[in-house]
């Protein structure tokens, strides 16, 4: 398969997923390179996202990241292959706006054996000023 | 006593029980919560512990928490969560005036072989 066609594959596959968490979350791809993916929740429930006494609650973004981080290491690894989270540290560093997207950007920054690191940013519009932060490994 | 604190733990579905004379949370396992075939979603278990470190850090002090803000969440899965009951309880290792640390470990069937662990900390 090359490149071109792996790429969209990946980036088909979660329009197309027909069940799971992402799906319920309304999860969608953005967009694919070489080493980086972009996944995107359109409409988030501000409901979601706080909890008592208006603390913020990270939950969707969690699955965001997951997702966005996962899709990166395949991009650079440009083959279908499993990868299982091994762990995941992730820096709130505001609120997302009210009725604002919640995008994430993933950059798999290293493939090592069956190591893969990623760093992942996550903004609701502008990527310069992100809402949250994060590194995740996978095991490959 | 630990309770779900939040809308989104609650849409997915996680509750408190009574397990082993002790009051945990539970993430029921429904399609909502699926990952790849047979496991449930990463980002499911690491919002049921996320949900399991709130309710401990309001349980410990409902008071004094409200002002408190969660700055960072730290999760680390050690093995696949099946499709069943996913428990997580969580637990302040150091309350501070201004820094608390707070644990929690997610588990299925047998306690002792825990299905993740998630670190967070709070700062007011």
């Amino acid at each position: 398969m090359d490149q071109t066609t792996f790429k969209s594959m990946l980036k088909g596959g979660f329009s197309k997923a027909p069940r799971g968490h992402s799906k319920w979350i309304g999860i969608e791809m953005s967009g694919i390179g070489d080493d980086w993916a972009e996944t995107r929740i359109p409409n988030v429930s501000q409901e979601w996202m706080a909890g008592i006494n208006g603390v913020y609650i990270a939950g969707p973004l969690i699955t965001l990241i997951d997702s966005a981080s996962a899709t990166a290491v395949l991009a650079k690894l440009g083959e279908m292959r499993s990868v299982t989270t091994v762990d995941m540290r992730l820096d709130i560093l505001r609120c997302a706006g009210d009725g604002l997207p919640l995008v994430a950007r993933g950059e798999c920054l290293s493939l090592s054996g069956n190591l893969a690191l990623v760093r992942t940013t996550a903004h609701d519009g502008n990527p310069e000023d992100p809402i949250a932060l994060a590194m995740c490994s996978f095991y490959i | 006593m630990p309770t779900v604190t939040d809308n989104y733990a609650k849409a997915m579905g996680i509750q408190s029980v009574e397990l082993d004379g002790e009051i945990v949370l539970v993430l029921p396992f429904r399609e909502e919560v699926a990952g790849r075939k047979g496991f449930i979603h990463g980002g499911a278990i690491g919002s049921l512990l996320e949900a399991a470190c709130h309710a401990a850090f309001h349980a410990s002090d409902a008071e004094d928490s409200a002002a408190a803000r969660p700055v960072n969440l730290s999760v680390e899965f050690l093995r696949g969560a099946r499709e069943e009951n996913l428990y997580a309880l969580g637990k302040v290792v150091r309350r501070g005036r201004r820094v608390s640390h707070v644990d929690a470990v997610a588990w299925q069937s047998d306690r002792s072989t825990p299905t993740a662990q998630a670190r967070m900390h709070f700062f007011q």
